[in-house]
Order: structure tokens, then sequence, then C-alpha cells
């Protein structure tokens, strides 16, 4: 292990072959997607879809259903997702100078999930109700920070507000919680776990432009987060104003993360590992590490979902718990090593 | 622009090979937008089932056609061969694929499986999906016989295991009681929980001829000793797993909480076997005479 | 050192539209910090001009105000009273992005939070400025990496370095700021607090000489912060003493810096003589 990370020391010295990464990173990816396909409870091999492709074999007609309607539209999902809480981690990471940062920290997830067990509990509804109800509850949880916090000339400010929030908001859904029956305790269980099991093609066909857009925006903003790590002062001297900056960074991740929060529920651990972990290989030059966490998240996330549906079939794990106990011990040993800077 | 440009082209190439899957894809045949109800059920008796809800389970397995069951829910744990079969998980948040893998001829899912989304998209597949009635009283209970006798095409097992259900219904409720005060206890996360007026509980402890003391509350809740040396049952039912975690019925009787209550003075603790105090199956027969037999051991 | 030309002057241009007054004018600046009864006086009542091309070394012990006087000269300290002009513009009117890319910062310290590249660091200095390609921008990064004799670190950690080379590296930045600037209005405002203190003799120098030649071509004014007050006699065309928040003199530096007026200032004996061997001044601190 150590002699992997003087290479790494050794590698980021010399010329940073970031195009390079990049490159590998798309790759893995496309292999990731290649191969999760043929992945889950249901039996597709890859020989019966090559043979199916080169017009030699078919599918049969269930095996086609299952994997156009169910698996395909379930990792563009998680294709998605990934994207989206790679960046939005990175993003945050940036607002708060700190590698601990995550869309949660400012109460966006507690907000989420609050305005989804009021939808749980409130109403008997589907996924629509809940996931719009979700995202208003992001919405309202990050500005309500922002409002708190803004009055603070630094990010702490910011922080306490969001401790704040997420105080509260998890006080109400105990409130809400001691009310529900068993069957939406247990729903509110699952919720929080995060699932990937909503994907439909309208679902990811809505959602899919909505964060596209706000990954898009948020990765053309690289100078302004390669700006923040510099000192609120240094920001200032390269002429940029920080309120409207720390504004339009909190706005972008709010509108990426929470219409997908409204969908997935929470899913942790990706937005604070992938990012630490890009930075790590390749600095922190955000120029680099935004669209490679946004490559590397896509790729966690895939194969993530490629391991909730195979590892206890014929049932499903909640994607969050894969990502919970695959980046939770990953991230005690990345502590441990003192890697954490 | 460089990343850019290899992430564009990476989902283009990805997006270009759904494309030539789907031009090999013969047209798919259009299945009819139903909203979730009972799809016909076919003539010939299905061949492999999948089960949704612990109730459901049962009621196959009593009908006689439990060896035709290939995977359950997490929820269905009776019989016992019920729970050595591959379960899809929490029937509530039902997983499309796991269904699907299992090749059902039939899926039998209770009405409150969900989600909503993945039963229809199952249904969409092709895949037989029949909700069954699943509230807890009696009127439901035949209904879920019937259902899915006729599903089965076991009319007859059903109609015979409906008598069956009313005979120890009858039975019960043949068998003298007197309406005592009652409430129902388990054991969750190390804290006594009361069943609520809106629970299954509640069903059985009405049908035994007892009066739930805590109706007002809702769901399971922690009950203080105060509120319920205020209610002062005089029957305590506890289920079987709650004794267990106590280490026996005396550990039971000597809780701080529940010493003092009337129905511990008097010897009224009932022991109930978890499934029949919080579900309302083929067997809630049994326990209602299970209980009202033990009430009357302990004049 | 003229790798950098700026722009030249569309010859259809009237001589003058307005007024330019080219110099860092300020008039009256007090400030004070804190609030209510704890309000306390930082600086009283500054003026003074700095016209282009001069470099101003500002002068005077711990606590006269000296750090205070600079940020409130380059936007980041709100005075209470008085007006602080570059090129005739008050900068209390000008926006954030007006100021970056008029003038240049090198603060006393500096923060970094994650371990970036040198190289992005020094890229830094071009982000006010959108219209240089990403090629040009490479190539300022350079050469201000050889200008500070940091260019085989380019790829190192910033965290990596040595205090000294961390100061450099942001130099490096202030460059790439001032070259862009220089290029396209084809002068810099620098201020510089306190840039040689982790630096040794020869980079202070070196540091020292590349403000002053681009003061010397007109491209800059410098207005810097010291404590040594010989680095500031050899560099400094004037200098500033400032003691508890007054101005005490502003002139060349063997005039202001007289030894009864030092230890005035400093309440330290200051004995002032002429180099052996050179022309020039050398202050030393008299025996206690």
């Amino acid at each position: 292990m150590s002699e992997w990370v003087v290479t790494m020391k050794r590698w980021r010295q010399h010329i940073p072959p970031t195009h390079l990464a990049l490159l590998i990173l798309a790759v893995l990816l496309l292999i990731a997607l290649l191969t999760t396909v043929t992945q889950g409870a249901y039996d597709i091999s890859l020989k019966s879809l090559f043979t199916g492709m080169l017009g030699r074999g078919r599918l049969d007609e269930l095996s086609q259903n299952v994997l156009f309607d169910i698996r395909l539209p379930r990792m563009m999902l998680a294709l998605i997702a990934g994207v989206a809480l790679g960046v939005t981690g990175a993003a945050m990471q940036a607002l708060f100078r700190n590698p601990l940062a995550e869309p949660g920290l400012v109460g966006l997830s507690a907000g989420a999930s609050l305005g989804a067990v009021l939808a749980i509990v409130l109403t008997s509804g589907g996924l629509l109700i809940i996931g719009s109800s979700a995202f208003l509850g992001a919405l309202v949880a990050t500005y309500l920070a922002y409002m708190l916090g803004v009055r603070s000339h630094n990010v702490s400010g910011l922080l306490l507000a969001g401790i704040a929030i997420n105080t509260i908001v998890f006080s109400l859904m105990g409130l809400m919680i001691v009310q529900a029956s068993d069957a939406q305790l247990r729903d509110i269980t699952f919720w929080n776990m995060g699932s990937l099991a909503g994907a439909t093609w309208p679902v990811v066909g809505l959602l899919s432009p909505l964060v596209l857009i706000g990954v898009g925006l948020l990765i053309s903003r690289w100078k302004v987060m390669n700006a923040l790590l510099v000192g609120d002062r240094a920001a200032f001297h390269l002429g940029y104003n920080l309120k409207t900056v720390r504004w339009q960074l909190l706005t972008l991740v709010a509108f990426t993360a929470g219409p997908l929060v409204a969908v997935t529920g929470g899913i942790g651990f990706v937005g604070l590992v992938v990012p630490h972990l890009v930075r790590m290989v390749l600095g922190a030059d955000h120029r680099w590490v935004l669209p490679a966490s946004a490559l590397a998240g896509a790729l966690a996330l895939v194969l993530s979902d490629s391991v909730a549906r195979v590892v206890m079939a014929p049932a499903e794990l909640p994607i969050g718990l894969v990502t919970s106990l695959v980046g939770g011990p990953f991230f005690i040993w990345l502590l441990l090593k003192g890697h954490a800077r | 622009m460089k990343v850019a440009l290899i992430r564009f082209l990476q989902l283009s190439v990805f997006v270009s090979l759904i494309f030539i899957l789907e031009s090999l894809a013969p047209a798919q045949a259009q299945l009819s937008e139903t909203v979730i109800a009972s799809a016909p059920a076919p003539v010939a008796a299905p061949k492999r089932l999948v089960t949704l809800g612990g109730s459901v389970t049962e009621i196959v397995y009593a009908l006689g056609a439990g060896h035709r069951v290939v995977a359950t829910d997490q929820s269905s744990l009776y019989p016992v061969q019920a729970t050595q079969l591959p379960s899809v998980g929490y029937y509530r948040r039902v997983p499309i694929e796991g269904v699907v893998a299992m090749r059902p001829d039939v899926v039998l899912a209770s009405s409150h499986a969900g989600p909503p989304l993945a039963l229809q998209q199952i249904q969409d597949l092709g895949i037989s999906l029949e909700l069954v009635s699943d509230e807890p009283n009696m009127p439901s209970l035949h209904n879920r016989i019937r259902q899915i006798a006729k599903v089965l095409n076991r009319q007859e097992a059903g109609e015979k295991l409906i008598d069956e259900v009313n005979q120890q219904v009858n039975a019960a409720h043949l068998m003298p009681v007197q309406s005592k005060s009652a409430l129902l206890l388990v054991m969750r996360g190390g804290k006594l929980l009361g069943a609520g007026g809106n629970t299954t509980a509640n069903v059985v402890i009405q049908q035994s001829g007892l009066h739930n003391v805590l109706t007002g509350i809702k769901s399971y809740q922690v009950i203080t000793p105060e509120a319920l040396s205020a209610a002062a049952p005089e029957v305590i039912i506890v289920t079987r797993s709650t004794v267990k975690a106590l280490g026996g019925l005396d550990q039971v009787k000597l809780e701080p909480a529940l010493r003092h209550t009337p129905a511990v003075k008097k010897g009224h603790v009932i022991v109930l076997d978890d499934l029949l105090a919080q579900g309302f199956g083929p067997r809630i027969g049994f326990a209602i005479q299970y209980i009202r037999q033990a009430l009357a051991n302990d004049e | 050192m003229s790798l950098i030309q700026p722009k030249p002057k569309p010859k259809s241009q009237p001589v003058t539209q307005k007024k330019h007054i080219d110099a860092l004018q300020v008039q009256s600046l007090s400030l004070s910090l804190g609030s209510g009864r704890h309000l306390k006086p930082i600086l009283k009542n500054i003026s003074f001009d700095l016209p282009r091309g001069q470099v101003l070394g500002v002068l005077g012990p711990n606590g006269a105000g000296k750090t205070s006087l600079l940020n409130s000269l380059t936007g980041e300290c709100q005075t209470q009273h008085g007006q602080v002009c570059l090129n005739g513009q008050a900068i209390s009117e000008l926006s954030v992005q007006a100021l970056a890319s008029m003038r240049v910062v090198l603060p006393q310290q500096h923060a970094m939070s994650f371990n970036m590249h040198v190289s992005a660091i020094v890229a830094m200095g071009a982000y006010p400025f959108a219209q240089f390609s990403q090629t040009t921008v490479d190539k300022w990064v350079i050469q201000a990496l050889s200008e500070v004799e940091l260019l085989p670190l380019q790829h190192r950690g910033y965290l990596d370095l040595s205090g000294g080379e961390q100061q450099r590296v942001q130099f490096a930045r202030l460059l790439v700021q001032a070259w862009a600037i220089i290029y396209i209005t084809g002068h810099v405002y620098i201020f510089l607090d306190e840039p040689t203190a982790s630096l040794d003799p020869k980079y202070q120098t070196l540091l020292m000489r590349t403000v002053k030649s681009l003061a010397e071509a007109k491209h800059a004014t410098v207005f810097v912060v010291m404590h040594d007050l010989n680095l500031a006699a050899r560099w400094c065309d004037r200098v500033l003493l400032l003691n508890q928040g007054q101005l005490v003199v502003c002139d060349e530096p063997r005039h202001a810096l007289t030894s009864a007026r030092l230890e005035a200032v400093y309440g330290l004996p200051m004995n002032v003589m002429q180099h052996p061997h050179h022309a020039e001044y050398i202050w030393v601190v008299g025996h206690v």
C-alpha cells in the first residue's frame, strides 16, 4: 500500500496527466456500464446481449423489456445521480474550504427528508408527491441556512446555520415519526437509505436536463471555486464578490442536488469520498477536480447499484446502504492515512 | 474543452448503443395500461407463484398450493417452509427485477404491497399481478381467500377454508369471556411499546372480546409507567419474542412498569405467538380461542 | 524584462477625454475600528499623493496602522472619513471587479485550504480577465515562475513548499495579474504588505528589483509596507512614516528618516551613517 502512495506522490510531483486521468475514468465508466448492464436479479448474459445485437440470436421479449424498461433507465439514473453527487460534493467542499463538506451540511438533505416524510405521513402519495415535497424541502432548508448564515463574513455562519437547520428538521421529523404507522415508518426508513428503484424513462427524462444543466454550470465555475480556496481576502483581490459568489454556488448546488434527492432519497458518502479521492490524485485545481468527480461519481454509483441489485437477489439493497457500507470504512481509512487535508 | 468532448463522446457512444439495440428489437406488444386491479385469472392453474404479504402466503399454503410458490417477501413467516424460499425483500418496496427474475406466472400481492409504480411495471412486462384485499377484518379475509382461490383455480378448497375459519371463529366466540380491559405489548429497540387503535393487534384484541385501553393512541408507542397505572389493564398480552427478550414470563411480571397492574397481580398475562398477535389471517379463530382459553384457565 | 508589451493606444483617440489624474490620491483618511465605547481610532486624517511610477515605502512601529492603511487603499477596509482615489476615481465607487483590473495586492498572510499545484495558483492571477487564452496565461505563468526562480517546482503542491517559496509563488501570481493589467491599460497599482518578511536577502532583492523596474518603466506605482529601513531606503523613491495612526512624514528617505525622527517614533537610538563605498545611507540601531 505505501508503495502505491509513494508512486502517487511522485506522480503528482511530475506533470500531472490530468487529461489521461479523465480519459481513463471515462473508459472505466464505459466498461462499468457495459458490464453492469448484464448484472441484476434477472439473468441476461452478455453473450445473448451481443448475439441479439448482431442479429443472430434474439433476446426473448421479456428479457428485452426488462433490459430497456427496467434496467437501462435505472443505469441512466445511477449515471446522472453519480455525476450530480460528485460535482455538488466538490462544490460544497470548495465553498466551505473543508474536505468534509457535502450538500447535507447546509441542511439540504435534511430539508429533503423532512419534505419526503411530510408527504409520506400526511398524504398517501406516490413518487411524484414525495419527490416534489422533498425538492421544496431541500430548497427551503438551503435558503434558510443561507439567510441565517449570510450575516457573518465567512462560511462558519453558514455552517452553524446548517447545523441549526439539521437539528430543527430532525426534531420535526421525530414528531412525524412518533405519529406514523408501522408501514409509514418502514417507508421513511427506506427513503432515508436512498434507492434508484424509481427510475423510469419519464423520470430520467425529466431529471437529466435539470441535473445536467446544474452540473454544467457548476463545472464552468471552476475558477470561482479555485479562488475560494486561496482565502476570502485573495478572492476579493481577484475581483470576486464573495456574497454573490456564495449565493450563486449554493443556488446551483440546491438546484442540482434538490431534484435528485427528491427522486432517489439520501445517498451518502459519494459526495464526500469521490472529490476527496480525486483531489488526492489530481490536486485541488477544480478545472480537473470537477469533471473527474463527475466521472468518478458516476462510476461509483453505477457499480454500487450493480452490487445493490445482485448481492441479495432477488431482494435489493437500498443503494444508500451500499455507498455507506463501502464509503464509511474507506473514509475512515483515508483519515487514518492522514490524507484528509 | 477536451474534457467536455470526452464526456460528450462517451455519452453518444452509450446512446448509440441503446439505439442499435432498440432497432434490433421486434415491435413491442402494446400492453393495456391497466389501473392496478385484478387481472383476469389464467384458466389453468398457475405453476410459479410469487406471494407478497404474510397473510397471502399463509393462505396459498393453506389452500394446498404451497409447493408452487417460488419466492415470497420477508414478512411471510408462516408456515416455516415459506421462510426457506428466496425473499424479494420488503413487500412495500418490491424490486421489479427480483420479482421478474423468478419468472412467475402470477404474482399474488397484498393490497398494501408497493410501490405502485413497481407493480405497474411488473404488469407492463406481461406478468399477471393480482392484488388481494388485506384489511384486518372478516369480510376482507373472506375476500382474500376467495380471490386467491380463484387465481389458483381451487375455489372449492377456498370455500372449505372459509368454512373452517368461520367455524373456528364462531367456536371462539362461543367461549365465555368477560369484557375486560387489555393491552398488547411488544418489545422494540429495548423498549416496551403498546399497540394503539389503528393496529392489527387492536383488532385481534377486540375480536377476542376484550377492550383495548390504548385505542386513543396511534401505531405502537412507548407507554410510561404512569400511563400504564392509570390505564390499569386487567389483561396483558405479550408476544413470544418479547418474553424471550425479557428473559422469561416471570421477568415480564417483574417489569417495574407492569408489576402493579391488575393484570399482573391477578396473573392475567397471556403469551401469544408474534404472527398471531399482529396478523389477521386464516388462524384468527385459533388466536381468539387461545386468548379466551388462556383467560379461562387463569380464572 | 519587457516581454509584456502594453497594447498600443489607437491613434484616433482624442488626447484627453477627461482629466486623468494618474496617481493614487489619499485625502483626509480616517479609520476607527470597534463600536460604541470601544471605538479605537486606527488612522487619523492621512493625506498624501503617490504619482505614477513611484515606489512608496510605508514604515512605522508595530501597531502604527500600516496594514490598516494598506487595506483601506485596496478597498478591503471601509473608512469612516476621507477618500482614496485611483486614477481620479474614488475606490468606494468602484466595483470589486473594477478594482481587480486596476490594482494587485500581496497580503502578509496567505490561506490555502487544499493542496493545489503551484502553476494553478499562479494562473489565478489571470482570473479577473476573461479575454486571455489559456496559452497566453500558461506562457505568463511560466515567465512569472522563472522570474521568481521557481519554475522547477511548477507541479509541486503548494502546501509542500517552504514559507519563502510560498511567498514567491504568491508574488508570481501577483506578477501575472499585474502583467495582465499592464497589457490592457498600461499601468497597475501594486500594494505589498511586508513582502520580504520570509525571504532571504537574495529573494528580497529580486522581488524589490522586479517591482522597481516596473515602476521605472512607468508601468506600475508601488505602495509597500515594510519594516526594514535600509531596504526601504534602497528601493523606495519616498517613504511614509506612520506612528499611532498619524502621518509623521512623507519624503525621500534621506530627508525623511532623520535619526531624531526615528528615535521619536521607535523609541530607540538610531544612527544614520554613510556607506563607506557607495553614496548611500545606512540606518543602524544604536546601542541601548
